[in-house]
């Protein structure tokens, strides 16, 4: 077999592994990403169909946070352009925006009394400034204690949505954490795609002598007397095998005990991955039409139908991805369960009559380009945030990526503080060139 | 004599397959669909296997069948 030699080995091109990489290299490590699909970015990639540009997963990215933040620190470019974060919500047929300021309250004040409302604002208030709700209660019964109108209860429906999780399924603790560190943060999308963006980190890596390997697949990971020494690869018809004094997984947790072997990790941290590690199912879907069917520029949730929906008319903001004189409507859905494996099927009818529903011109306008669903292996998110430690039972054996975000916003941001995170400690652990 | 070949056959593993699409999106032949899991259209299916290299959770399999 074929043998190579980098400082650190990464095992998947989406936001952590490639954020880590390129921290990684920007302090000197030598270092080899091999991703197995023919691109990089994974659920925070793009792609074109029949000329639209649509996400893998991600839709937006929060700027001026950790994100951005390590793309500045690695001179990476950061091509995004903002994103408006204004919510609309279509409760009983009609639409009412939620202000900037004071928004909540004054959404509930719609539907609910002075003194129904006063009871839900003060539980939040308590629940943000004094102490967070338990984390064993769904936020649909915790707000059950507060309030039973239905209309009140939609708009939490809804900003759930945007959290990507059922309702039903959220903990109130992580709702509460969400809410709170959603307020004032701004996003925006790459009009060129995400993959555009994440090709930015991949010049910054390849600058410097690294490599990104993609369509190249690892076999194992080498763990001896519990230490990794690196990884077994596939490239084209070679196997190599690259020695490295640190490895770093982006496949999720589960899938890091698959390929270094179940024998090498201990018990009870396999208990808390069976327990904790649990993939969240989403529905995503692209719509075109020759006319913008919703008017309005940022996220509309229609959080009464069957599912929890939300649209977005993204050629609206970013014209790049849709053809001349096409439109692109982008639908996001949580299923009945978002712990449980979805029925795609039935999810998608249910999906499909909510829009129906809830778009006046949706069956005379719409066609449904592309449906995408996220769930077991290649899922919403590995895990809510906190779920696990960065580090391995394994010596310097990491994951990065949305299995191990710690507590900061859900999505991309977990998933580069998770890289962050274990780029400080390998900082910790052994110098650049030890290889 | 007709003498038995192997010929290699595109399948669908149910049971690993998400549903998240991309491999119609970078299907030349426009060969698969999905409503659920999704289907090879075994018509226009041209076996270039592309679909095997973007499918994230390796559902798409080549399995060699024996043909008369």
């Amino acid at each position: 077999m074929k043998q190579q030699k980098y400082d650190v080995a990464v095992i998947g091109a989406g936001m952590g592994g490639l954020c880590a990489a390129a921290l990684l290299v920007h302090h000197g490590y030598r270092t080899l990403v091999v991703e197995k699909l023919p691109f990089v970015g994974g659920r925070a990639s793009s792609f074109s169909y029949k000329g639209f540009t649509l996400p893998t997963g991600s839709l937006y990215v929060e700027t001026g946070g950790v994100v951005e933040g390590i793309f500045k620190e690695v001179g990476a470019d950061f091509p995004v352009r903002p994103f408006p974060i204004d919510l609309c919500f279509r409760i009983g047929g009609k639409d009412y925006v939620m202000a900037k300021k004071g928004g909540l309250r004054g959404l509930i004040s719609n539907f609910a009394s002075e003194k129904e409302t006063q009871s839900v604002m003060a539980a939040l208030r308590r629940a943000f400034a004094w102490n967070e709700p338990s984390a064993s209660i769904s936020i649909r019964d915790w707000l059950l204690q507060y309030t039973q109108n239905d209309k009140v209860l939609a708009v939490f429906r809804g900003l759930s949505t945007y959290q990507c999780v059922n309702f039903c399924d959220m903990p109130a603790s992580e709702f509460v954490r969400q809410l709170k560190l959603g307020g004032g943060a701004t996003a925006g999308a790459p009009p060129q795609g995400f993959l555009e963006l994440m090709n930015q980190l991949v010049k910054a890596i390849e600058a410097k002598g690294s490599r990104v390997w993609t369509g190249c697949r690892a076999k194992r990971i080498i763990a001896e007397e519990g230490m990794t020494k690196g990884i077994v690869i596939e490239r084209g018809a070679d196997q190599i095998e690259i020695a490295a004094n640190a490895v770093i997984s982006d496949v999720g947790p589960h899938q890091t005990v698959d390929l270094s072997g179940r024998g090498n990790f201990e018990k009870g941290y396999l208990k808390e991955l069976r327990e904790k590690v649990l993939p969240l199912s989403y529905i995503g879907l692209a719509i075109s039409s020759n006319s913008p069917l919703v008017d309005f520029r940022g996220v509309t949730f229609l959080p009464e139908g069957r599912r929890q929906v939300s649209v977005m008319c993204t050629s609206l903001v970013y014209p790049e991805y849709a053809p001349q004189e096409r439109h692109l409507l982008q639908a996001w859905a949580t299923p009945d369960s978002s712990f449980l494996p979805l029925d795609p099927k039935k999810e998608i009818d249910m999906v499909v009559q909510d829009l129906r529903e809830a778009i006046p011109r949706f069956d005379r306008e719409a066609e449904i380009l592309h449906v995408s669903y996220w769930q077991k292996d290649w899922p919403m998110y590995r895990a809510l945030p906190g779920a696990i430690s960065q580090k391995t039972p394994v010596e310097n054996l990491y994951n990065v990526g949305d299995g191990v975000a710690p507590l900061v916003p859900l999505g991309l941001p977990g998933c580069a503080q998770s890289a962050r995170i274990v780029v400080d400690d390998i900082k910790q652990q052994m110098k650049p060139g030890a290889a | 004599m007709i003498q038995k070949r192997k010929c290699v056959v595109l399948v669908v593993n149910e049971d690993r397959c998400v549903g998240c699409g991309l491999c119609i999106s970078f299907c030349p032949s426009e060969a698969l669909a999905a409503w659920g899991v999704c289907a090879i259209d075994k018509e226009r299916c041209t076996d270039c296997l592309i679909c095997v290299d973007y499918c994230p959770v390796d559902a798409l399999e080549m399995t060699e069948e024996s043909t008369k």
